[in-house]
């Protein structure tokens, strides 16, 4: 069956990794993605530091995940020639996806004006750090600041540490993912006006909305949120413990009193399920080092596996800390077949994270890895533009693309 | 030319929200918010986490006074029927969408169901939330926050000296939200071409698992077992004078910047720290620390904010919630949604996540009583529409 993006085509001139993120959802199923890199201005997330040594550009981890499914192009869009052949792609195309601060697409001579001029129909999504208006519009930002400046990564912490960051570039996600609803509105709204529109994402707007509890917290009560580790006020026992493997950890959420019982049951610890001083939240509560400990001593005489199945077959909520490793051999991941594994030249064949949502009739389809630096040049402007091998031969020679990046490194 | 008046983007798409998490509730609040209408389904014994979680005047618990269902659940319409009413099967039957995390049953079973709802509305798509999908071996496995988390990766790694932490807010649970509503519009798309609904799911341990991009592919192609980052140069938060100041360093123009602002442009020619290479080994970033978190010792965090901004060195306040809602760019921008609450008085609601620049989202409504509209709809003859 057809995917459920088929016929729609998108011009990517993102980087790094919200709008790839972006782009990636509307690839996986279905849209013709064309990415755009400049010949001397690579995606630096092709792996920032030391990218030009030993073909390291075409084997970046991360950057091979986020490109699946796309074709890609090396144009350069500064030429008065790259320019122009860039809006005669949007005449083809019906969504222009880019994450540059503001300035830069003006800088290019691409406002979203002269894009519509091309195309009434073309939808441009741009996705900023902190939007294309307001005092700190050209303020640079990426998923560490956004997560900062948001302030999603003030609550997040130990009762006696500052605020402190997830641990993953999970904002350039979450933006991305919002890019991808914004993309689709568009589409949907197409449907009836025949119009194009421009879509302006702030990045840090999508974060704060996640952060609608504190915030109204703090307007009701002028509180600021107290840092609990992985403690929660409506649950004890309510944490990471440490297992029988040093670094491999269970979690573990008691969330009532009949689950507490069960779990002394579990661990064999009748006598705390007998102590009455224990039997309600606020018993564990003002016990909870106490409780805290005896959760850990039970679970480091086990492997994580092991005394999450001996909770969950109590019906409490538990579960290993999977490391990439459990992740990449957990039967329910693999059950229905998450992982993709893709033949990529150069990187050989690897397993890849799925899609980011599962559509039953219209699945997500991989039809290809991660394009070559260039791969789909020629093919996308013979097959769009009507380009044959005089004309492209023009075009290497004049430096507007290129086969092979020229020196750079981000470092 | 005329110009043509807005059109909400998702106006002629009808929603049932029957969930009760903070995925499912933000899914629908983000439909909502692109003009949809979406219509609550909750049921008594199956109330909804914003009525139960608060915050509430005087910390007085009441699912009819929480302020975050104010935000969450704006614009929405509320029913209090269950899902095995006759009225429930009319509601779906008008609707494109249903979002349900659990409320039609659990995980196996609850497929059945699902199968039942696609067969007597062909049109219908089914958006099903689950913490790990519909079949497999853990699929009747409880789940809550944490071991979503854990399940889906998020714990695999912990700052030094410390167990593996969970995010202070539950981040993770709304951009499976944010996944689940584009799995809805794509199946919309889809039915375009095909004339039928689907059956569309989030599965929180590979939604959970989508977010972290960079571990599985590092462990396969670079055999790193366990990956944390932002404790240490080149990303931390720094205590500073005032607050807190992030600073993070992912390209050489951002070192170079950092090095004038600290006042030491000197560092940047030390040879010892010329690339980023040299800089990740782990005694220099150590020493790098060190010297950034006695120079942000001194530095007050706005004035750094836009010192660095200027000379593009993104360095970032790390406001609390109070500071979010005073400061200037979101103001400048328009972002938030004033409202008047009857109970709870004025309050400063988050926008939309993105605008459309002819319009297309809106500024939804109050959020409703539950059940306040189910006169609306329990009068519904079976082809009415409401």
């Amino acid at each position: 069956m057809a995917g459920a993006l088929d016929g729609v085509r998108v011009l990517d001139l993102t980087a790094w990794q919200a709008g790839p993120f972006l782009t990636m959802a509307l690839a996986d199923f279905g849209a013709d993605v064309i990415k755009i890199e400049a010949p001397s201005r690579l995606d630096g997330w092709r792996g920032a530091a030391g990218m030009m040594v030993d073909l390291a550009y075409e084997k970046g981890p991360l950057w091979l995940t986020m490109n699946r499914n796309k074709r890609g192009i090396s144009l350069d869009l500064r030429s008065a020639e790259g320019r122009e052949l860039f809006l005669r792609l949007v005449a083809e195309a019906d969504v222009v996806v880019e994450n540059y601060t503001p300035r830069v697409m003006e800088g290019f001579g691409l406002g979203f004006e002269v894009l519509r001029a091309a195309n009434e129909r073309i939808m441009l999504v741009a996705l900023s750090g902190f939007g294309a208006t307001g005092p700190w519009r050209d303020y640079s930002a990426f998923a560490f600041p956004t997560e900062e400046v948001s302030g999603l990564a003030y609550p997040t912490g130990f009762p006696d540490s500052g605020p402190m960051l997830v641990g993953h570039s999970v904002t350039d996600v979450f933006a991305g993912a919002m890019g991808a609803l914004a993309v689709l509105g568009a589409l949907h709204k197409r449907e009836r006006t025949g119009q194009g529109d421009a879509v302006d994402l702030s990045q840090i707007e999508g974060l704060t909305t996640f952060l609608a509890r504190e915030l109204l917290d703090a307007q009701l009560h002028g509180r600021a949120p107290v840092r609990r580790g992985n403690r929660r006020a409506d649950a004890v026992p309510h944490g990471v413990f440490p297992t029988a493997v040093a670094g491999h950890w269970l979690a573990l959420a008691v969330r009532d009193d009949a689950e507490w019982v069960r779990w002394c049951e579990v661990a064999g610890r009748v006598d705390l399920a007998a102590d009455p001083t224990l039997a309600t939240l606020a018993g564990r509560t003002a016990a909870i080092d106490r409780v805290e400990e005896a959760v850990g001593a039970w679970s480091s005489t086990l492997a994580g596996d092991d005394a999450a199945r001996a909770c969950q077959e109590a019906g409490i909520a538990a579960s290993p800390a999977l490391k990439p490793s459990g992740l990449l051999a957990d039967d329910q991941l693999w059950a229905d077949g998450f992982f993709v594994v893709l033949d990529r030249a150069i990187v050989g064949a690897h397993p890849y994270p799925g899609p980011i949502v599962r559509l039953h009739d219209t699945p997500a389809t991989f039809d290809r890895p991660a394009p070559r630096y260039g791969e789909h040049t020629d093919e996308v402007l013979r097959e769009l533009l009507g380009f044959d091998d005089a004309a492209l031969a023009g075009l290497y020679e004049r430096g507007i693309t290129s086969r092979v990046p020229l020196a750079q490194d981000w470092r | 030319m005329e110009q043509p008046r807005p059109v909400t983007a998702l106006g002629d798409v009808t929603v049932v929200e029957a969930t009760a998490g903070v995925a499912g509730g933000y899914c629908g609040r983000l439909l909502a918010g692109l003009g949809a209408d979406v219509i609550k389904v909750e049921p008594p014994d199956r109330l909804d986490v914003a009525r139960r979680a608060g915050p509430f005047p005087e910390d007085v618990a009441d699912p009819e006074r929480s302020a975050w269902h104010r935000y969450l659940h704006a614009g929405k319409r509320s029913v209090s029927f269950g899902v095995d009413t006759e009225v429930f099967e009319r509601l779906v039957g008008r609707a494109d969408v249903l979002i349900d995390d659990g409320s039609l049953g659990a995980p196996p079973a609850v497929r059945d169901r699902y199968d039942a709802l696609l067969a007597d509305h062909p049109r219908l798509v089914v958006v099903a939330l689950s913490p790990y999908g519909l079949a497999g071996p853990k699929a009747a496995w409880a789940s809550s926050e944490l071991t979503d988390l854990a399940a889906g990766g998020w714990l695999q790694a912990s700052a030094p000296g410390r167990p593996p932490l969970m995010p202070g807010t539950p981040c993770a649970h709304h951009a499976a939200g944010v996944f689940a509503a584009v799995g809805a519009l794509l199946a919309l798309r889809a039915r375009r071409h095909t004339g039928r609904g689907q059956l569309v799911e989030t599965r929180m341990n590979e939604a959970f698992l989508s977010m972290l991009t960079a571990p599985t592919s590092l462990y396969v192609m670079a055999g790193l077992d366990g990956y944390r980052t932002g404790d240490g140069y080149p990303y931390a938060i720094h205590r500073c004078a005032d607050g807190h100041l992030g600073v993070s360093i992912l390209t050489q123009t951002h070192w170079t910047g950092l090095c004038e602002l600290m006042g030491t442009p000197e560092l940047a020619d030390d040879p010892r720290f010329a690339s980023g290479v040299q800089r990740a080994d782990p005694a220099v970033a150590a020493e790098l620390d060190a010297r950034i978190a006695a120079w942000a010792a001194e530095q007050r965090a706005e004035d750094v904010f836009e010192r660095g901004q200027a000379m593009r060195v993104p360095v970032a306040v790390v406001p609390a919630p109070a500071e979010v809602l005073t400061s200037p760019q979101y103001a400048a921008r328009g972002y938030w949604h004033d409202i008047v609450d009857p109970d709870l008085g004025p309050l400063r609601l988050p926008g939309h996540p993105f605008r459309f620049r002819d319009g297309g989202t809106v500024d939804p409504g109050p959020a409703p009583h539950r059940g306040e509209h189910d006169a609306v709809f329990s009068a519904l003859a079976p082809d009415e529409e409401a």
